[in-house]
């Protein structure tokens, strides 16, 4: 049987394959485009600083004694880890997070002195930069709230704000 | 060719073809990774989940219960992100209390809810 011209079903198919192929190729135009490449960036920077402040609070979470915002709030923290398999703790040796030159950075302080120490729970030293504000607030004797403003790497973004409350669970 | 009557087993591998091309968007859907649309406020969400957490454990009393609706967060007017914050008895002890902690934001058909909860001693130690 031979056939001459489309059946109006064929045209609508024929059609329809056109437009979903037209449609994915502007799409994936899209997905290349500047726009979804800085988005994706942002999304893995503030991926990034959300997993320093997660670890940051675990750490102060289960710290052994936090000391220095004992009440109110500094730009500084100082905690005491949990000594290993009940030992006694050494004395004058404590951990802090410190903002300085718009950097998050995690030290040790001994008698003799301040030292940076190169990684903290895998991460880099400073933990974060392009820190505009940083605040170590605590509001009642186990709920300690840390709270920093950090700009994004590129020039446009504005500053966000990260806010973690943490539970001190040695009280 | 006649499109009246499709056998059972046609339908069957049509549904079978849709499902295998509709399943990965199901996937990320329930695991709410969608990259580009949901992802900040996603992130924001969980943080918020564990501060509203931590700060109910935090609590200095542990044996109240509070309003079981959701408020508005405040800073999170931008997504539109509500919490709740629920203490009640444990139901398998009653030594314990239940903590349940949750976030919602996005409108009806497209809200989503994240649920936190965790069992705690009525009395501290």
């Amino acid at each position: 049987m031979r056939r001459v011209g489309w059946y109006s079903r064929e045209l609508v198919l024929f059609l329809m394959f056109l437009a979903i192929a037209g449609g994915a190729s502007v799409f994936f135009f899209f997905l290349s485009s500047r726009d979804v490449k800085s988005a994706q960036s942002d999304y893995v920077w503030s991926l990034q600083v959300n997993s320093v402040l997660d670890r940051v609070a675990g750490e102060l979470a289960y710290a052994a004694q936090v000391d220095h915002p004992f009440e109110g709030e500094s730009k500084e923290c100082w905690y005491r880890r949990p000594a290993v398999g009940g030992a006694l703790e050494p004395s004058l040796n404590q951990q802090g997070l410190i903002l300085g030159d718009g950097m998050l950075e995690y030290v040790t302080r001994m008698a003799s002195g301040t030292s940076k120490t190169r990684a903290f729970q895998g991460f880099e030293n400073p933990l974060l930069r392009n820190v505009k504000k940083a605040s170590f607030e605590r509001r009642s004797s186990n709920l300690l709230v840390v709270s920093v403003t950090v700009q994004p790497p590129g020039t446009t973004g504005e500053a966000q704000i990260f806010e973690r409350r943490i539970c001190l669970r040695s009280r | 060719m006649n499109m009246a009557g499709r056998s059972t087993i046609e339908w069957l591998l049509i549904l079978g073809i849709a499902t295998s091309f509709l399943w990965p968007f199901m996937q990320l859907w329930t695991v709410q990774a969608v990259p580009l649309i949901e992802s900040e406020a996603q992130q924001k969400a969980a943080s918020t989940l564990v501060n509203l957490m931590e700060e109910a454990l935090a609590k200095p009393q542990r044996d109240y219960f509070p309003t079981s609706s959701f408020e508005p967060l405040p800073g999170f007017e931008a997504i539109g992100l509500e919490g709740k914050t629920e203490i009640m008895p444990h139901p398998d002890f009653s030594e314990m209390v239940l903590v349940r902690v949750q976030v919602r934001w996005g409108f009806v058909l497209f809200r989503k809810v994240l649920t936190l909860e965790t069992a705690m001693a009525r009395i501290r130690p």
